[in-house]
């Protein structure tokens, strides 16, 4: 009940006052819990990153109306990035800063940051539709705090009561914004549980395509890392961002969701601009070459956000998630053959040229062929199945990361892929997993272990939360 | 009204007050001595109609009701304490006499009483580790003695491969320090008396407890009774909280109401684990169980923490 506090603690001893935020943060949350009206604010466009000015309190100044404040310092919630912001010279690094209310979700098609915390949710046994909209009303509250570079609650994390517990939990304190993105999706068992129970008046609000996803050949998945009824994908450039958007907002649920699995990512495996390096798996391959870019609008309206006549009304401008936990066996990987991996992947392991020849960004030539008449991309190659010309056009946008979560019982690195795609349709993910999961010959060195499927909802306007609509 | 004490140079710390409508100031008092330095007028308006109808039972009445609240505690842990040292000496002489099965019954049952004021118990920093340190909280060479030792020789079945069980000696020098201990803790707790914030963060460290080592099988690696020392130490939540909840009500009526709902759910959540006079043991649980108590400790211990800041201003 975290984020109910912010609402209540409005008529405490410290009444909030407004004000002090730059042009550059007027769009983004600053804890406001004004969440619950159904808006139609006018959503600004999907925006570049804004660089946040330096030296400039970004957190609205409060406290200042507080009465009981003896000379004993003010209750002001620190801003963060003061410390970072205040650094002379170029923009610090991790100033950058996501508008939070817009038309789409940011964490989709903002450039990749480059790490990850992904939790999934159930909702509590005795939940009610008032506690899930109370649950995604103060996530909304929180997350347009967070992404800002705030800490959460009216007093943060070391101004509030002696007395009592931080409001923020403080880990990131001092640490700038770091172009923190939450996402959050709604799970197929968020509208109809396994046993067909209607928890939240919401199974007639379920899109057809919010189905579990199909058992794909191999799959070896773990219960306890699938599925979920709400997820949340927190993307930043320092992993302490990453990590405390997601404690704070677990903690916020407490008594009415609780992590049901979550995944940390150390590195991004993907680009989501055509302004970034591509990155590399754990492979050691180049991923994502191909990948769905932000500066494609029309790719993007086609293969990613879901149409105003796809299904519910309350999805258009939303789109799926798809997440796969792939275990990677690297320790055989290591010990095979340049020319096999090459093979494998269809590209050069240097540059991520495709084999038919050319640049990394040379389109791939299926038909070419060697001196044996064999095609130089072979037939089984990850990246010859996985095409959108060997898939009817289909495209994924993907947004995976690397993880190693230690080891395994045998000393092998618990390390792999944590596959992340946005796509219109559940079905373009099933499309090209199908084809990879019959013939990849990457199959040997990868176990698929975790999937999960959110119906992701468009961003929230200023003043609503995020998937208002599904309530109205 | 209020004040904020042992603020070294260049810190800041708030201060939080409920105050009535009226004129008053802020000073500084170095040293806590003097009229003070820097004072700044200001003046109080009721926040809003509701406030003030909230704040209209006025000062006196809250004492009152404070000070039955801090009476009726310290008579709960006397009588809990009394109850554990009856409940101490049975145990102590079914064991000493080799009557292992007595013991067994009896040592879940008797610990419950120590648990239901364990925050209190474990005040006095001497008598907690002779009473109840666990193996794993042992120092190279230090005595091992009290509640967890005994448990350990009656039931050896997860003990390291060699532990031999202890000679009579041995159970008699335990038992008697049992007794002998529990009798010094019963004598300390006589003129106890609590404040306000002692009964509130006391409910707040129940349930830290029951979150840390209850709920995760800790407590009690050999007889695997943690859901008895886990209910022990909600009802002494709970009897905490309901000594403070009529001064809650006034101040913040939706903590309580959160409070009420949430301290009945984790009730019916445990309650699915009884059987006869007791409940599963932990090792018998699956692992969705647990989750599903842990996640319920949270639902209750998340805004359990916030009452010390509710009622002590």
């Amino acid at each position: 009940m975290k984020g109910g506090d912010s609402r209540k603690r409005k008529n405490g001893p410290f009444p909030r006052a407004e004000g002090a935020e730059t042009p550059l943060s007027r769009e983004e949350g600053d804890g406001q819990a004004d969440a619950g009206a159904n808006a139609s604010a006018t959503l600004p466009a999907v925006g570049a990153p804004a660089e946040a000015p330096r030296g400039i309190s970004r957190r609205g100044l409060f406290g200042l109306a507080g009465a009981g404040v003896a000379g004993v310092g003010l209750g002001i919630a620190a801003d963060r990035g003061v410390q970072a912001l205040a650094a002379a010279g170029a923009p610090a690094a991790g100033s950058t800063v996501y508008p939070f209310y817009q038309e789409h979700q940011a964490g989709i098609v903002t450039p990749a940051q480059d790490r990850l915390h992904f939790a999934a949710f159930d909702l509590a046994p005795g939940a009610t539709r008032a506690d899930l909209i109370s649950l995604l009303q103060d996530w909304t509250t929180a997350a347009a705090a967070l992404t800002a570079g705030h800490d959460i609650g009216d007093f943060g994390a070391v101004g509030g009561s002696y007395d009592a517990p931080p409001e923020d939990t403080g880990e990131a304190f001092g640490l700038p914004p770091a172009g923190l993105t939450i996402t959050v999706g709604f799970g197929p068992t968020l509208f109809t549980t396994s046993a067909g129970v209607d928890r939240f008046g919401i199974a007639s609000a379920r899109p057809d395509a919010l189905a579990e996803l199909p058992h794909f050949p191999g799959d070896q998945l773990d219960d306890a890392r699938s599925g979920g009824d709400l997820c949340i994908q927190a993307c930043a450039d320092d992993p302490q961002v990453a990590v405390h958007a997601i404690r704070n907002l677990s903690r916020i649920a407490f008594g009415r969701a609780a992590i049901r699995w979550s995944q940390l990512g150390f590195g991004r495996t993907s680009s989501t601009s055509t302004s970034q390096a591509t990155p590399r798996n754990l492979f050691g391959f180049k991923d994502g070459t191909a990948n769905v870019k932000a500066e494609q609008p029309a790719v993007v309206d086609e293969q990613v956000w879901v149409g105003a006549g796809d299904g519910p009304a309350w999805l258009a401008g939303g789109s799926y998630l798809v997440a796969r936990r792939i275990r990677m066996t690297i320790e055989t990987w290591d010990r095979t053959a340049l020319r096999e991996q090459e093979t494998v992947f269809g590209r050069t392991k240097g540059d991520g040229a495709p084999l038919s020849g050319g640049t990394e960004f040379t389109e791939p030539d299926f038909a070419a062929t060697g001196k044996d008449g064999a095609p130089l991309i072979d037939r089984a190659s990850h990246m010859r199945l996985a095409h959108p010309a060997q898939n009817n056009g289909v495209q994924l946008l993907r947004r995976g990361y690397n993880f190693v979560d230690g080891n395994d019982d045998l000393g092998r690195l618990e390390a792999g892929l944590f596959f992340i795609s946005y796509q219109r349709r559940p079905s373009q993910f099933t499309t090209v997993q199908l084809a990879l999961a019959r013939h990849d010959a990457m199959n040997e060195y990868v176990r698929h272990v975790g999937s999960a499927l959110f119906a992701v909802p468009p961003g929230a306007a200023r003043g609503s939360y995020l998937g208002a609509a599904l309530f109205a | 009204m209020g004040e904020a004490e042992n603020i070294g140079p260049g810190l800041s710390r708030t201060l939080v007050v409920d105050l009535s409508a009226g004129s008053y100031f802020t000073a500084c008092k170095p040293g806590m001595t003097g009229t003070g330095i820097g004072q700044a007028p200001f003046t109080v308006t009721p926040s809003s109609a509701a406030d003030a109808a909230t704040n209209a039972p006025g000062e006196a009445d809250l004492v009152a009701r404070i000070d039955t609240a801090n009476t009726n505690y310290a008579s709960y842990v006397k009588d809990q304490i009394g109850q554990l040292v009856t409940g101490t000496a049975a145990f102590a002489a079914a064991y000493t006499a080799g009557d292992d099965n007595t013991a067994r019954g009896l040592y879940a049952a008797t610990r419950a009483h120590w648990e239901r004021v364990e925050t209190v118990a474990e005040s006095f920093g001497d008598l907690d580790p002779k009473l109840d340190l666990r193996e794993a909280d042992l120092e190279e060479g230090q005595d091992w003695t009290g509640w967890h030792a005994i448990e350990k020789d009656l039931w050896p079945a997860d003990a390291e491969a060699g532990f031999a069980a202890y000679p009579a000696a041995e159970r008699a020098r335990l038992a008697g320090l049992l007794v002998a201990d529990t009798a010094t803790l019963n004598e300390k707790v006589q003129p106890l008396t609590f404040t306000l914030a002692q009964q509130t963060n006391g409910a707040i460290g129940l349930l830290d407890e029951v979150a840390s080592g209850k709920v995760t099988g800790e407590e009690e690696v050999w007889s695997h009774t943690d859901l008895w020392d886990f209910q022990a130490n909600v009802d002494g939540a709970r009897v905490l909280y309901a000594g403070v909840r009529d001064v809650l009500v006034q101040k913040d009526a939706a903590l309580a109401a959160t409070l009420d709902t949430r301290f009945a759910a984790l009730q019916t959540l445990l309650d699915t684990q009884r059987v006869g006079d007791g409940f599963v043991l932990y090792t018998d649980l699956s692992t969705g169980t647990v989750k599903g108590l842990a996640d319920q400790v949270n639902a209750l211990a998340e805004p359990l923490g916030r009452l010390t800041a509710a009622l002590v201003l």
